[in-house]
């Protein structure tokens, strides 16, 4: 055991020695995988902003359902009881129109409308709160409302959350499309500069082999190389892609506040991050393998 | 300790080297194996070693059959030997600590263990004060030396030598000749091959000697130069 970790330690040690003796090929080889592993973890970071902003979206996911001036206080209630009993509804919130036009009025002008309109145009709502947003839970509120006649008008404010998660999961396949492809870039660009590693050392390789090293004992320093890349490059990935955040958190703060949103951008250091890392590394680390598999 | 049973040997598309030889070498044994240039010594050595499988035929090490073997096996097999080549095979961005140091970090001995050992390598071949010296800096008899120190630092119970003197003139040979018969002093069997018998000063010493395919061996005889 102890000798066994012996030889990964001389391995770590020895692919150390020739990192440091090459840095400036170092260096370069872990910018180029650094760089390339960006663009695709750029398109991670914004996706998972947009998911973290639809999941705050979706608590306040309702229909608004508008009913008619004619609709009495029974047929309401009534109405209200029905909706209620629904198993994807969470909250029915009754609002008169005369509270909402207290409402309309206090938000916006900070006085009573009535005074200055000759009637209420606001009709009576029901605001129903959905356990979720998914089409199955809406369809039935839906149909519920539109079959009956006291409904004047129905908003479904989760169509556009629906539409936003399905813009979400396109988004995510074409990130990871595009993550891939980039993948096999770095897997390239690292299986052949190991690849040319093995080469330079082959005379170390042959002596090694004669005098009794095993096939992992060969293979093992050109396996951390690999992943020692992939480390490297995904540490500059994880730095610029801090300072991209950065440098955008405030414009895109501002921008929000336009809308009233109190969104803010963020990266997920030990999520994104740390898969990334991971990626990276596995990618370094199937890179070497396949240059040696070559090799043989 | 080795033994060779009925051993063919031919490469692909090319004649036999040898057909159905059988000899064995004792433990403690000097064996020299002689013959003319392509007539094989370097293909036994590497037979022995498993380098090289037979054609046909058994050849068993410490009573184990190599050809049997699986081939992850097959390294832990070699570290049993000590092998020095005419080419030295050494490995020139490395110092001769580090060149030394190689069988050990295969094994997974390192620290001062490891440093112990080297050094005591490095004083029997009289390379001790080289220990930071590039393999490129040092002469041929040294840089022989060195492999020499590489081949015997893991404490293998064979050391085989595949024309350790080949271009080394007669006092560096003399020297090479007379260290890998102080190894065998103290128990170590060692197989050389050489084409130069001469270059064997007061050494007793068995012959295995190829020629036409046949190895013939010869009982022990001591030269004297």
């Amino acid at each position: 055991m102890k000798n066994w970790l012996n030889q990964h330690a001389l391995a770590i040690d020895l692919v150390l020695q020739r990192l440091k003796s090459h840095w400036l090929n170092t260096l370069t080889i872990c910018m180029v995988i650094g760089i390339t592993a960006t663009l695709p973890g750029l398109l991670f970071v914004g996706l998972d902003n947009l998911q973290d902003m639809s999941r705050s979206i979706k608590q306040d996911a309702q229909i608004s359902a508008f009913l008619k001036s004619s609709t009495n206080a029974n047929l309401i209630q009534r109405l209200i009881n029905d909706v209620q009993a629904l198993p994807q509804v969470k909250v029915v919130r009754y609002v008169p129109k005369e509270d909402a036009i207290k409402q309309l009025g206090a938000q916006f002008l900070q006085k009573d409308l009535l005074v200055d309109l000759p009637q209420n145009p606001l009709p009576d709502a029901l605001f129903i709160t959905l356990t979720d947003t998914q089409p199955a839970s809406v369809k039935p509120v839906q149909d519920l409302l539109q079959k009956r006649g006291e409904v004047e008008e129905l908003v479904i404010d989760s169509v556009w959350i629906e539409r936003l998660h399905s813009m979400l999961v396109l988004g995510k396949r074409i990130a990871i499309i595009f993550a891939s492809l980039l993948g096999i870039a770095m897997i390239t660009v690292i299986s052949n500069t190991v690849r040319m590693q093995v080469l330079t050392h082959e005379a170390e390789i042959e002596v090694s082999r004669l005098i009794g090293a095993t096939h992992s004992f060969i293979r093992r320093p050109f396996l951390y190389m690999g992943g020692a890349y992939g480390l490297g490059g995904g540490l500059i990935a994880i730095a610029l892609l801090f300072m991209i955040v950065w440098n955008l958190r405030q414009p895109v703060q501002l921008l929000a506040n336009n809308y009233q949103s109190n969104f803010h951008l963020v990266f997920h250091l030990f999520n994104v991050g740390g898969l990334m890392l991971l990626t990276t590394i596995a990618i370094g680390w199937i890179a070497a393998f396949i240059a040696l598999t070559q090799k043989r | 300790m080795i033994v060779f049973n009925n051993v063919s040997m031919r490469y692909p598309n090319s004649a036999h080297l040898f057909r159905q030889v059988s000899f064995s070498i004792d433990k403690g044994d000097f064996v020299l194996v002689t013959g003319h240039s392509g007539a094989g010594k370097s293909t036994l050595l590497k037979l022995m070693a498993g380098i090289e499988l037979p054609s046909s035929g058994h050849i068993l090490i410490n009573q184990q059959d190599i050809s049997q073997l699986h081939p992850n096996a097959v390294p832990y097999l070699r570290r049993r030997f000590g092998l020095v080549f005419q080419d030295h095979k050494l490995l020139y961005d490395r110092n001769s600590f580090e060149n030394v140091a190689l069988p050990l970090s295969i094994q997974g001995i390192t620290g001062e263990e490891a440093a112990r050992r080297v050094r005591a390598a490095l004083d029997k071949v009289g390379l001790l004060n080289k220990e930071k010296a590039m393999p490129i800096t040092l002469s041929g008899g040294e840089q022989q030396r060195l492999a020499i120190a590489r081949a015997v630092v893991s404490r293998p119970s064979i050391v085989i030598a595949d024309e350790p003197t080949g271009g080394l003139d007669q006092a560096a040979s003399l020297e090479i000749m007379q260290l890998l018969k102080a190894f065998n002093d103290v128990g170590v069997t060692v197989v050389i091959a050489m084409h130069d018998v001469s270059q064997v000063s007061t050494i007793a010493y068995r012959t295995l000697h190829i020629d036409q395919q046949t190895i013939s061996a010869m009982p022990a005889q001591t030269a004297m130069l």
